[in-house]
């Protein structure tokens, strides 16, 4: 079934009359939702369970998809809600931090600049961890899964613009926790 | 296949899960449009009603009927509508909110939307005088609807202060007619100096507003006269033959 040379939304045409099709887009998300959980601060056997109960959730779901969205931004949204339901439950406080986001935020704030990479990349994770659940999502799919604002707007079902306002306070909040941390 | 699509797939085949039919999904966006409209029309609703109080609550002559500005808006206003209309429009905005593409489109925006919507429809319902249709209909049939609304009858209830309202019951001359007030009291009103709209002619079983002056126990004497517009419980009652 893999290496199918098939669009997803084609693939979810064919998964709603043949369930074995669902294979291909769950390996073709598997990583990425995998990832995106992890940045949320699932951990381990938490994400495959999780993973498990998201691709059931979207498999019962097929045919709310609306072929005017893109399909990765569809199933982000459903692992996105998920995420926050368990979120709301746990209050999880520890981040996931990659070296691309350190990267772009720095480049962001001159403030940082000249600091040693490592303690940056630290300061970064610990400033995100600080911040409001709201800013930090909204962070998390700009600079970790490198969604644009249209896509950002379909995932967490906000108006574009709101979408923007957000990303800018919490560039700001960021800034404000890191130097905080940074003294 | 790898370990996880093979576990999901697996459960899938063995708990007989399958995806929701479509019309389910249409069925629930269906529900919210329709939700939508009908909110907006009630929106509508409301606006014609509150157009109505507002044109027939006689701010042209608040001193005399209110005797301040801040009264007069008080008075005039039906607080029970405006709280109806803010309900139906909040409702109109989240079920817009969560239609397919409901969220594409600022809040702000959806709700000024609802809001305009509601209020050319309305105003299209007072234009053609319904709303006046609507407020008699609750009158009538619903139980307690009059204590939520301003009681304008009663605001003319006040003889010795020149305002009078009730029923035309006969003529004794051209100028001079029989009336049977709120409080079933009766009066002779002199209109001979009295201001009337034009096209209203008062005549038997008129329900009517009189702003003058009290000139004896019986005699009253218009300065103004003016339909009363409002359909109210206890006017309509003046009109019963056993009453």
């Amino acid at each position: 079934m893999k290496n199918l040379q098939i669009s997803d939304e084609e693939l979810v045409i064919k998964t709603i009359s043949d369930s074995t099709f669902f294979a291909e887009l769950i390996s073709r998300y598997e990583g990425k939702l995998g990832a995106y959980l992890k940045r949320f601060g699932f951990e381990g056997k938490d994400i495959e369970d999780f993973l498990q109960e998201i691709f059931i959730s979207v498999y019962k779901n097929l045919n709310a998809f609306d072929p005017k969205l893109k399909f990765s931004s569809w199933i982000y949204r459903i692992a996105h809600n998920y995420a926050v339901s368990v979120y709301r439950k746990k209050k999880i406080l520890t981040f996931e931090l990659t070296e691309n986001l350190a990267q772009d935020l720095r480049d962001e704030s001159d403030l940082v600049q000249e600091l040693d990479k490592k303690v940056i990349k630290e300061l970064v994770a610990k400033a995100i961890s600080k911040m409001d659940y709201k800013y930090r999502e909204i962070l998390v799919l700009r600079y970790f899964e490198d969604k644009d604002y249209e896509e950002i707007s379909d995932i967490l079902k906000k108006p574009s613009g709101t979408v923007a306002t957000l990303i800018n306070r919490a560039k700001k909040q960021f800034k404000e926790k890191y130097n905080e941390l940074n003294i | 296949m790898n370990n996880l699509s093979e576990k999901i797939i697996e459960k899938i085949e063995k708990d007989g899960i399958f995806p929701k039919p479509k019309w389910e999904f249409l069925l629930k966006d269906t529900v919210l449009w329709v939700s939508f409209v009908l909110s907006v029309l009630m929106g509508a609703v409301s606006i014609s009603v509150i157009l109505f109080f507002v044109k027939t609550g006689d701010l042209d002559i608040y001193e005399s009927v209110y005797g301040s500005v801040f009264s007069a808006v008080a008075g005039v206003i039906p607080f029970f509508w405006v709280l109806l209309l803010l309900g139906f429009s909040i409702i109109a905005f989240l079920n817009f909110k969560f239609t397919d593409r409901g969220y594409k489109m600022k809040y702000v925006y959806v709700f000024l939307t609802s809001i305009f919507l509601s209020l050319t429809i309305g105003a299209l319902f007072f234009q053609s005088g319904m709303a006046k249709w609507f407020h008699g209909q609750l009158t009538d049939r619903l139980p307690f609807y009059d204590i939520f609304q301003p009681r304008h009858e009663l605001k003319w209830m006040r003889p010795s202060e020149g305002l009078l309202v009730g029923v035309v019951v006969g003529f004794e001359s051209e100028f001079v007619f029989e009336f049977k007030d709120l409080e079933r009291k009766t009066w002779l009103v002199d209109i001979k100096k009295a201001k009337i709209p034009k096209r209203f002619r008062p005549e038997i079983s008129s329900m009517i507003k009189v702003l003058g002056r009290k000139v004896s126990e019986e005699k009253f004497e218009a300065f103004d006269l003016r339909p009363f517009e409002r359909p109210a419980k206890g006017l309509k009652m003046l009109l019963e033959p056993s009453f």
